[in-house]
């Protein structure tokens, strides 16, 4: 379904000057440096397949997806969707394509909802029937039946992004792009929109790519993962594999019986980083250095052990620290500079 | 919930829709047009229906700018009652090239100002993101974005000037009158020509849509007879923004003046040249997009 081999863009960036004197000189300058947004992606994605699409901000994400979108030209590589040229064959290519804008709205500011749904409906020259049926499935999922005839600026966050995913897909696209759609939502819509997602793959076969900062929608609607910094993949499988290709470390919490027995000797030569709090222990350690089992052998025959529980890697704190890494990276390359 | 605020807009729209009430899902939907061209006129007329709901908008727009078109008719009529000729154009002379060169700019205004928002709203905020993901042409969904029949008057105006120019100009031929609506059509899209590859620029070099304004103040000139400026300046308004073939050229033909009856005869193919070049290079901008924000 999406076929991207090497795919890149660059943008001409202009640094600015600062203050007007800046300014002036600027507007003579010709030229500007090229940076390289998207560095060579390559990406294949089938078709029914729900696929996250994470990265820090700046990592490029939504330039993969605009270009995927046709909105964007390509600089390098090639990209094929549903075996079209996106943005040479934009107009038969957004026929099978459906997009949604956590950020902006795809509607018309000024006309009522209900007239942007028939006014899309006309320009996808979707049949009366097929319209209807799709309006009461979009209904019966997102109840939009109460907001059809409100100014789409009259809408809040919440019952715009609704609106916006069924605009997506009133022609009935097999390949729907969310960027970032829950976005400033309050949980309850956010189930909501997963749910939807997950319905809509499931009953319409409809491929998915979902980029979003909220790991719970990655976590809980794609099965796969694509993790994406400095333009480049970094990660692409299936979403459990994530935490332990970027070194999650799981947690051990041990309670000792006796609270003297609690010193760095107990956990020497262990590969684990560890925290001693009264009798409590809490070592943490990477399941391809040492297995739990070995850490429990050790601890119980140096010291008596009360209680002990492990923990699985949080998918919230693996990519917080990988994220937290491409600052500290970023950083270094522009004093590097 | 908050009847007393929500009323009048809905009110408001509700004279653009009828509403539905319970009716079922989708009632209002007419179904598919039968062409692109269909698709097309709804979005036009959509368009249309949102400007007209404004109704405060609408008239203050309409009657300024027919006022502002007037004042040119003023300022005409004072000079003609001081001098009987300028290098040898009569008022009448003169008032249908300017009729003819108000009507196509008003007809111009209903149908391109797009062209004026175009770097600000499309691509500077990224508007256009919405408009490339319809299977419609881009250029033409921005037009009709921004339709503008406020403007219907001031065309309505050059129109009338060029009616009441007739009573000191020699009749016209058949010919003639089957040509005029030919003429006026490809005036208007000399001007939207010149704007349009000027407007390409913005994808390029960002800047806020000043360059438009700025050409489209050169256009001033296309309501004067082209030998009372200087040899360059006629050049210019030839060759280089060929605003002279909006309505100058033209209206000689119209005037019994035979010396810029090739310029006439070419204007149609000089208008269609330009136009089409124009959407060329808007086409080889729009790769130049950037699109902005994440």
């Amino acid at each position: 379904m999406i076929e991207a081999r090497q795919l890149s863009r660059s943008f001409r960036t202009f640094a600015r000057r600062p203050g007007v004197l800046g300014a002036v000189r600027d507007l003579f300058r010709l030229g500007g440096e090229e940076r390289l947004a998207v560095d060579g992606v390559d990406l294949h994605v089938a078709a029914g397949e729900v696929v996250g699409f994470i990265g820090p901000n700046g990592a490029g994400k939504s330039t993969t997806i605009k270009m995927m979108t046709g909105v964007l030209r390509p600089t390098g590589g090639s990209l094929r969707v549903n075996g079209l040229e996106p943005f040479r064959d934009r107009r038969r290519h957004v026929r099978n394509i459906g997009v949604v804008y956590g950020q902006r709205t795809q509607l018309w500011w000024d006309l009522a909802v209900v007239e942007a749904f028939d006014l899309l409906a006309a320009i996808f020259q979707v049949d009366r029937d097929t319209y209807r049926r799709r309006l009461e499935r979009f209904d019966s999922v997102l109840g939009i039946r109460p907001l059809l005839h409100q100014p789409v600026r009259e809408l809040s966050l919440g019952q715009r992004m609704r609106c916006d995913i069924a605009a997506a897909l009133i022609h009935g696209p097999p390949l729907l792009f969310l960027d970032e759609p829950t976005i400033g939502l309050d949980v309850a819509v956010k189930r909501r929109i997963r749910d939807f997602i997950g319905l809509v793959n499931e009953e319409e076969g409809t491929t998915v790519l979902l980029t979003t900062h909220d790991l719970s929608d990655v976590e809980a609607a794609c099965e796969r993962v694509v993790l994406i910094d400095h333009g480049r993949v970094l990660f692409d499988g299936p979403t459990p594999a994530l935490k332990d290709s970027l070194g999650g470390r799981r947690r051990m919490v041990v309670d000792l019986a006796r609270e003297e027995d609690a010193t760095p000797a107990l956990v020497e030569g262990l590969p684990v980083v560890w925290e001693i709090d009264g009798a409590r222990l809490t070592l943490r350690f990477r399941r391809d250095e040492v297995t739990a089992g070995t850490l429990i052998g050790v601890l119980t025959a140096r010291a008596e052990v009360a209680d002990l529980s492990v923990e699985e890697p949080d998918i919230e704190d693996v990519v917080a620290r990988f994220y937290e890494d491409a600052d500290a990276r970023r950083l270094a390359a522009m004093e590097a500079r | 919930m908050r009847p007393s605020v929500r009323r009048p807009q809905q009110q408001a729209f509700s004279r653009v829709l009828p509403d539905i009430g319970d009716a079922p899902l989708g009632a209002s939907y007419p179904g598919p047009p039968r062409s692109r061209l269909g698709a097309l006129w709804r979005y036009g007329l959509m368009r249309a229906k949102v400007r007209l709901a404004y109704r405060g908008d609408f008239l203050l727009n309409a009657v300024g700018d027919f006022i502002v078109a007037g004042i040119g008719l003023v300022f005409l009529w004072a000079i003609f009652s001081h001098v009987p000729d300028i290098r040898g154009w009569s008022f009448h002379e003169v008032l249908f090239i300017w009729g003819m060169g108000e009507a196509a700019a008003g007809l111009f205004f209903v149908l391109f100002q797009g062209l004026w928002a175009l770097n600000q709203q499309y691509v500077l905020r990224g508007e256009l993101d919405r408009v490339l993901l319809r299977p419609l042409d881009a250029y033409v969904q921005i037009m009709l974005d921004h339709l503008n029949l406020e403007d219907l008057p001031v065309a309505l105006l050059g129109l009338g000037m060029m009616a009441w120019a007739r009573e000191g100009l020699p009749s016209f031929s058949l010919a003639q009158w089957l040509m005029l609506p030919v003429f006026l059509a490809c005036g208007v899209l000399v001007l939207a020509g010149v704007l349009t590859a000027f407007s390409s620029l913005g994808f390029r070099i960002l800047h806020r849509g000043t360059a438009v304004g700025l050409v489209y103040q050169a256009s001033a000139f296309n309501r004067y007879p082209i030998d009372i400026f200087s040899r360059p300046i006629q050049r210019l308004l030839t060759w280089v923004v060929p605003f002279a073939f909006v309505a100058f050229f033209p209206a000689t033909w119209y005037l019994g003046r035979t010396r810029w009856l090739g310029w006439a005869a070419v204007q149609p193919v000089v208008a269609v040249a330009v136009f089409g070049l124009a959407r060329w290079l808007w086409g080889r901008g729009l790769r130049h997009y950037r699109s902005p924000g994440s």
